[in-house]
């Protein structure tokens, strides 16, 4: 009886077994498909320039050598333009990311096209891909592209090179129209870092961590915000302010001005951005800071660059040593 | 009045004392003036006290994160993808770099280095090869053509300390390392460090741009230095010829040996210490082919996080002290 009852149920239990070890196994490979089709999330290894696009934030990867564009609202990474060498500056034109190469000074040309074919009446769905179409963009290097910033309905395309000291605006097609800020000119600039523009004014904004500013016996505190027009012609300036702490400068890098005239400048050393209102006509007053040092969220350890989206009333400010972007509110931000 | 003559007194003294010391000071760079990172009328110090490891690293990264006019570009230690700040792992650029005394730029080619040593708890004394030159700058940073010269330094280092308790791991354990301080190779040891300063970018474009904060063949061919022995110094094993020799100064504190190389250990396993993404440093092993396939090919050689499955610790190669 013993052996027929386990002749008679030894089948059942088999394939009771296996239907249990199929189903795990079905399972254990789904989970593994799922898990191999879900890409890594991508991730910054060290984020230094900002800049709008109609794509999302480009943000520009110094460590990662490329070029993240980020879902504004998530930030989370939805394309990558991959650069071949150091991107140290970032900025968007007509469809087009146009970068600065610190290794190089070359300014690369990147665009997404690809091609889609017609099946049947159907439109076949088109892979896009990035694809550099300028290696060179304004001929000769623009040694040490610090920052890059666009006029797009005015065509002109700004850079400021750190070794150069200087100012350069080309056209679209990478012709020099002119230099700001050299030798000689009526506000030479020492070591520019960051730049950005005020479209509806023409003005140029060019924060500048060495220049020097102040006057008298001791050392002061280097550094400034210097103001021209399209043309060149200096406007007005934002010193260091060396009698308190509160807008004194430790490194000026990136910074950004909004619609109010506002200017809004990072300070990479004090793992600040300080903000300051537009008083009188280039005329500006520190009006308040905020940031904290820390490698927590909201927190900013060596930031390099601020965006300023007014649209959803959000700052973007790279925090390179920490990796991340972190985003402030407008309205919390602001006295 | 009188207050206002007694800091004039004060100054002129402080400043006649000054010119009286034989000058060992070089003109310092502008950047690196006392006011930079002091608080000296209107210095910017007061913005940031230099009370930690991640102060100073702002205060040197806010120029040197990329190339600034003259100023270099360099790659600091990297921690793991938590991205925490550096107190975990507890080196940072002063730790070799001496910035007071501008030249050398190197701590052991401060004459006074030793008292600094000292100050930081660190012993071990001079070890700079015989006839090394003093105020070799180039070789620190990789200056120069790297095809000719060895970007070469011996350096102190400290042990590790993670929970900055005073107590070196390798007495209070306090990542639970099965240490043992008789092995050579089973803790961090203070002393000397073999570094190879080499060249931080993958291209010919970049080999005169040396950091460093990266990793060893300076030629790129992926061979051992051929000049590593005119400093009478010899590695006795670079692992395999196959993989760029993991030794630069990641090693300082990531080797396994006071020799501070990682190699192939009787496992046939290439060896060294890493951290992984999640956890305390800790050791790994990983095979040469996983190190070198698992990398971008740009990122080849360098040191680097590696994620690793397994927690386990590898059982140790057992050559006892002498």
């Amino acid at each position: 009886m013993i052996r027929r009852r386990n002749i008679t149920r030894s089948p059942r239990r088999a394939v009771q077994g296996a239907i249990v070890i199929g189903v795990a196994m079905f399972l254990a490979l789904a989970g593994s498909l799922a898990q191999a089709q879900a890409s890594p999330e991508p991730t910054m290894a060290g984020p230094v320039r900002l800049s709008e696009s109609p794509m999302g934030i480009l943000v520009g990867d110094y460590v990662g050598y490329r070029v993240l564009i980020l879902n504004p609202g998530t930030l989370a990474v939805e394309d990558i333009v991959p650069i071949t060498s150091k991107p140290l500056s970032v900025a968007w034109m007509n469809g087009r990311v146009y970068v600065g190469d610190e290794k190089t000074g070359l300014i690369e040309v990147y665009e997404k096209s690809g091609k889609g074919k017609e099946n049947a009446g159907k439109p076949k769905k088109k892979v896009l891909k990035w694809k550099q179409v300028s290696a060179n963009l304004t001929g000769s290097p623009i040694p040490q592209p610090s920052d890059i910033a666009v006029d797009e309905s005015a065509g002109l395309i700004f850079i400021a090179s750190k070794l150069d000291k200087t100012v350069s605006v080309f056209d679209q097609k990478g012709t020099l129209l002119r230099i700001i800020g050299d030798t000689g000119s009526e506000a030479p600039l020492e070591r520019p870092q960051g730049l950005t523009l005020d479209h509806a004014g023409q003005r140029i904004f060019v924060s500048d961590d060495s220049v020097n500013m102040c006057s008298g016996w001791f050392s002061c505190a280097l550094g400034a915000v210097v103001v021209y027009d399209y043309d060149g012609n200096l406007l007005g300036a934002i010193p260091s302010d060396d009698q308190t702490d509160a807008f004194k400068f430790g490194r000026a890098q990136g910074l950004a001005v909004d619609h109010a005239g506002r200017v809004y400048l990072v300070d990479s050393f004090r793992s600040e951005v300080l903000v300051f209102e537009e008083t009188e006509t280039n005329s500006w007053t520190g009006i308040g800071r905020f940031g904290t040092k820390g490698a927590g969220v909201k927190q900013l350890l060596l930031p390099m660059d601020v965006m300023v989206d007014e649209k959803n009333s959000k700052i973007y400010v790279t925090s390179t040593m920490t990796a991340r972007v972190e985003v402030f509110m407008m309205a919390e931000m602001l006295p | 009045m009188m207050n206002f003559l007694r800091i004039t007194v004060l100054a002129l003294t402080v400043l006649f004392a000054g010119m009286m010391i034989p000058g060992q000071a070089e003109a310092l760079l502008a950047k690196h003036e006392c006011s930079f990172c002091h608080t000296l009328h209107g210095g910017t110090s007061s913005l940031v006290p230099l009370n930690s490891p991640t102060n100073i690293e702002v205060l040197c990264m806010s120029c040197h994160l990329t190339a600034n006019g003259t100023t270099d570009a360099v790659q600091p230690h990297r921690t793991d993808d938590s991205r925490e700040p550096y107190p975990r792992h507890y080196i940072t650029c002063i730790d070799c770099h001496e910035v007071h005394d501008n030249m050398p730029n190197w701590r052991l080619n401060d004459p006074n280095h030793a008292s600094h040593d000292d100050a930081l708890g660190r012993t071990g004394g001079d070890v700079r090869p015989s006839g090394w030159p003093v105020g070799v700058n180039d070789k620190m940073v990789g200056r120069g053509d790297p095809d000719n010269e060895t970007p070469y330094a011996i350096i102190i280092t400290r042990e590790a300390d993670y929970n900055k308790d005073g107590i070196p791991d390798r007495v209070s354990e306090p990542q639970g390392f099965n240490c043992d301080p008789l092995l050579i190779n089973d803790c961090y040891v203070t002393g000397k460090r073999h570094v190879i300063f080499e060249n931080s970018d993958p291209d010919a474009a970049g080999k005169d741009k040396s950091s460093i904060h990266a990793w060893a063949d300076n030629n790129e061919d992926r061979m051992q230095p051929s000049d590593a022995s005119a400093w009478g110094e010899t590695i006795p094993d670079w692992g395999d010829n196959d993989a760029a020799p993991h030794d630069a100064i990641c090693h300082l504190c990531h080797s396994q040996t006071d020799k501070n190389y990682c190699g192939l250990d009787g496992d046939g396993n290439y060896d060294c210490t890493v951290h992984n993404d999640t956890g305390p440093a800790q050791r790994v092993t990983r095979t040469t082919s996983a190190l070198t396939t698992t990398a971008p090919a740009k990122w080849a050689g360098r040191c680097q996080t590696v994620t690793c499955a397994s927690t386990r610790l590898v059982p140790r190669p057992t050559h006892r002290r002498k």
